[in-house]
């Protein structure tokens, strides 16, 4: 056989072998992915569906499930992740709606208007993208190289944080994922050395107002809602009431100021995370404020 | 231009293609473009000063050998040497000294208020003006021929693969090769990808993602527990190791495609069971360097322990410094130091050498003391200044933090730890059953391993265009 056809033979086999091992590779990360217990295989593999509906970063987590639906009485979903774009959080909660139903409030963390990190969280969505045409849609217009690198190569879709998580969930709930540990000495006596400026982004401004256009036209209530802080640490949030009065003007609505609602190092991990025995008078305090509906039956 | 980046990609494909339809002067002229385009990609300015570099020391090349007067030619070979030196210094250690200087001032009472410049570094400017020197110290020490074609000097200089962070090649290794119209070789396509694809393995897979870690634990020093501080020294020596050799075997891999042979730079250093062995090992091409034209032209071992001892100081003290202007790098050249003396304290201690304990107990016990050791002198190499060095070595002895449950990001510690386990598996094959002469062998073991690193860069690899550590020498 002539030598220039081997090679070239020789080069559509390996273009072969790499093309299959990664579509057999990423159907086999793909099953494990949506058999995970984790908060977006639930959302997307029809096992979600809480009637209370949440969404924040990181400060989103002290929301926490297990109290909640425990003081309420209603199954509760919380879509929130550290370092969550609000983008991506109104795409998700969009999709909950659509498929399972109108939740009894719909509560969102504010601080997720904060520019900082954003970007860097979104390329992980990849993982979900084939089960959202919205997810996908924003992919493609946001992060088109990770988008199309993730379509040439199924591997790479699951070469994210957000895929680990759901595999360090794959025989674990994720409902208890809150820090247990109280504010260590140390931070509290340093508190006045940190500060923070929150970087508003004008897309999750304009994201916010889409979504809140979205509840009034599905008729779901929403509500916005700041989560305490370390109180000693409010002191040194340069913009936090600019961060909300943006927030207000979004959606429309006004911002539950939940800032210096909770006390104590005690129920703190850190300055700006409750644990979750701060987090069970967080419920408490949105419980009497009616921002949690409590149900009767 | 990164080689980790889409560019530079596209540019490897333009310069090969071109390169093999082009011949004899034409094509030394292409590489000179193509690596001052390479460069400039990143600033254009500062060609000028390889082109100064470059003509200074292919004219003074010239003179040294033309010269038979011993104290004109040595005349002529400082002026290379303060010339290419003081470039050097000018941009890379003229706020250190600075700085240097009004602290001494202010301790000794003095109250100084000199203010620093804003020189940027160029990238590589360590390297390649390293290379350019060892050429005209060889012209001296007549172990070299001046080179008569300025357009070959430049691109010997200025050569794309190794121009930013290495390995220092010699004029003598790389000069002849210039001469001489490589052809296309298929097998040295196939050596030249499996050095590429491992290097970029080492690169996006180990190192950037151990990145990640080691940068969060610096970043957030304050807030990092003892384990946390503990993992990500651990990270950080392989991070900087993956870095590096990975750059080295791109750069290898590149230039073997275009039929040159690069010396080695690395030989699994952390495998090393002495300190000698660890600098026979890492960075070849630099401890290579500072041994023939520093630490022998001081004397070497020559004359006697003591003077032994301040040569082996100095070599490491200015080894450290050449790696950055900072103290923290001096620092960690006196550690290497004093590590390189105990060593041969160690070895003359008496009965201490006559100690005969089984291999399979004494290999892995010496492997893992270098490795800690070396570690540790890591510390000071990653910290920006002593006070987070020390910082961070108090964070690790607070034994009271000593809980896994403390450790800071998890997630990313469990995925380092994982990727270590890989690299240290394929490290062990590879030092037996090199991918290269395997990849060549074998065509059906060379599309399975090139496919298993792709499916591991596409599943593993950290994409953000993260710079190379050693760009910033």
């Amino acid at each position: 056989m002539n030598r220039f056809l081997q090679r070239g033979l020789w080069c559509l086999l390996f273009a072969g072998i790499v093309l299959g091992g990664d579509r057999i590779g990423g159907a086999a990360l793909s099953k494990l992915m949506e058999g995970a217990d984790f908060r977006y295989s639930r959302l997307y593999t029809e096992r979600a569906g809480g009637k209370i509906l949440i969404a924040g970063n990181s400060r989103g987590l002290s929301f926490f499930e297990p109290h909640i639906a425990e003081a309420t009485g209603y199954s509760t979903t919380n879509l929130s992740y550290n370092g969550l774009p609000l983008v991506v959080a109104s795409v998700l909660l969009q999709d909950h709606i659509d498929q399972y139903g109108n939740p009894e409030v719909l509560l969102l963390e504010v601080s997720m208007l904060d520019a900082r990190m954003s970007e860097s969280l979104l390329p992980a969505f990849t993982a979900y993208a084939r089960h959202s045409p919205r997810l996908t849609k924003l992919l493609r217009d946001r992060c088109p190289k990770d988008f199309y690198a993730s379509e040439l190569s199924h591997l790479y879709r699951y070469n994210s944080q957000v895929f680990q998580r759901a595999l360090h969930h794959r025989n674990r709930s994720d409902k208890d994922w809150l820090a247990t540990n109280p504010l260590s000495a140390e931070l509290q006596e340093s508190v006045a050395e940190w500060k923070l400026e929150f970087a508003i982004d004008p897309e999750a401004i304009e994201a916010l107002s889409e979504l809140s256009k979205y509840c009034r036209r599905k008729g779901v209530r929403l509500e916005l809602v700041t989560a305490p802080y370390y109180p000693p640490f409010v002191d040194n949030l340069a913009n936090l009431s600019e961060l909300q009065n943006a927030a207000g003007q979004a959606a429309g609505l006004p911002v539950r100021d939940f800032s210096l609602e909770v006390k104590g190092p005690e129920n703190f991990a850190d300055y700006q995370h409750l644990n979750q025995a701060g987090a069970r008078k967080f419920v408490e305090a949105l419980i009497a404020e009616n921002v949690l509906p409590v149900s009767t039956e | 231009m990164l080689f980790n980046s889409l560019s530079f990609l596209l540019f490897a494909v333009v310069f090969v293609t071109i390169y093999f339809l082009l011949k004899g002067r034409v094509r030394i002229a292409w590489c000179l473009l193509g690596s001052y385009f390479f460069y400039g990609w990143w600033d254009s300015r500062f060609l000028l000063l390889i082109i100064f570099s470059t003509l200074l020391d292919f004219f003074l090349g010239k003179r040294i050998h033309a010269e038979t007067d011993i104290k004109k030619r040595k005349l002529l070979l400082w002026c290379s040497v303060f010339a290419n030196l003081g470039t050097l210094a000018f941009f890379k250690y003229c706020n250190f000294f600075i700085e240097s200087f009004s602290a001494v001032l202010q301790q000794v009472g003095l109250s100084a208020s000199i203010s620093t410049l804003e020189i940027i570094l160029p990238v590589g400017i360590s390297f390649y003006t390293f290379q350019s020197m060892s050429y005209t110290i060889d012209i001296y020490r007549k172990k070299l021929e001046p080179e008569k074609q300025l357009i070959r000097f430049a691109t010997y200089i200025a050569f794309w693969p190794q121009l930013v962070a290495g390995p220092i090649v010699r004029a003598g290794h790389l000069l002849p090769q210039l001469r001489i119209d490589q052809r296309f070789d298929p097998g040295n396509l196939v050596i030249g990808l499996s050095f590429i694809l491992w290097g970029f393995f080492k690169k996006v897979v180990i190192a950037d993602n151990l990145g990640l870690y080691v940068d969060q634990c610096w970043l957030e020093h304050e807030l990092s527990t003892s384990l946390t501080v503990w993992l990500a020294v651990f990270f950080f020596s392989i991070q900087i190791y993956c870095d590096f050799s990975g750059y080295s075997s791109i750069a290898i891999g590149f230039a073997k495609i275009l039929g040159f042979d690069f010396p080695r730079n690395f030989a699994s250093p952390y495998f090393a069971k002495g300190f000698s062995e660890f600098w026979r090992r890492w960075h070849i091409s630099l401890s290579s360097w500072l041994r023939d034209y520093l630490y022998i032209p001081l004397g070497g071992n020559r004359h006697g322990r003591f003077r032994t001892g301040i040569n082996l100081t100095i070599t490491m003290l200015l080894g450290g410094l050449w790696h950055g202007a900072s103290w923290t790098f001096v620092a960690w050249g006196g550690l290497h130091a004093l590590y390189l003396i105990g060593e041969r304290v160690l070895s003359r201690v008496p009965g201490f050498s006559k100690i005969s304990l089984p291999s399979w107990l004494v290999n892995p016990l010496k492997i893992s003391t270098v490795f800690a050791l070396v570690s540790f002198a890591w510390i000071f190499f990653r910290s920006p200044s002593f006070e987070i060095a020390v910082n961070l070595i108090e964070r690790m002895l607070d034994w009271e933090e000593w809980r896994p449950e403390l450790i800071r990001n998890k997630l990313w510690a469990v995925k380092g730890l994982g990727l270590v386990g890989i690299l240290v598996v394929l490290e062990l094959v590879n030092q037996r059953l090199p991918l290269h002469n395997l990849a060549l062998r074998s065509p059906l073991f060379r599309m399975l391993a090139f496919a298993s690193l792709l499916w591991l860069i596409s599943f593993f690899g950290s994409f953000g265009s993260n710079s190379f550590i050693y760009f910033q020498f």
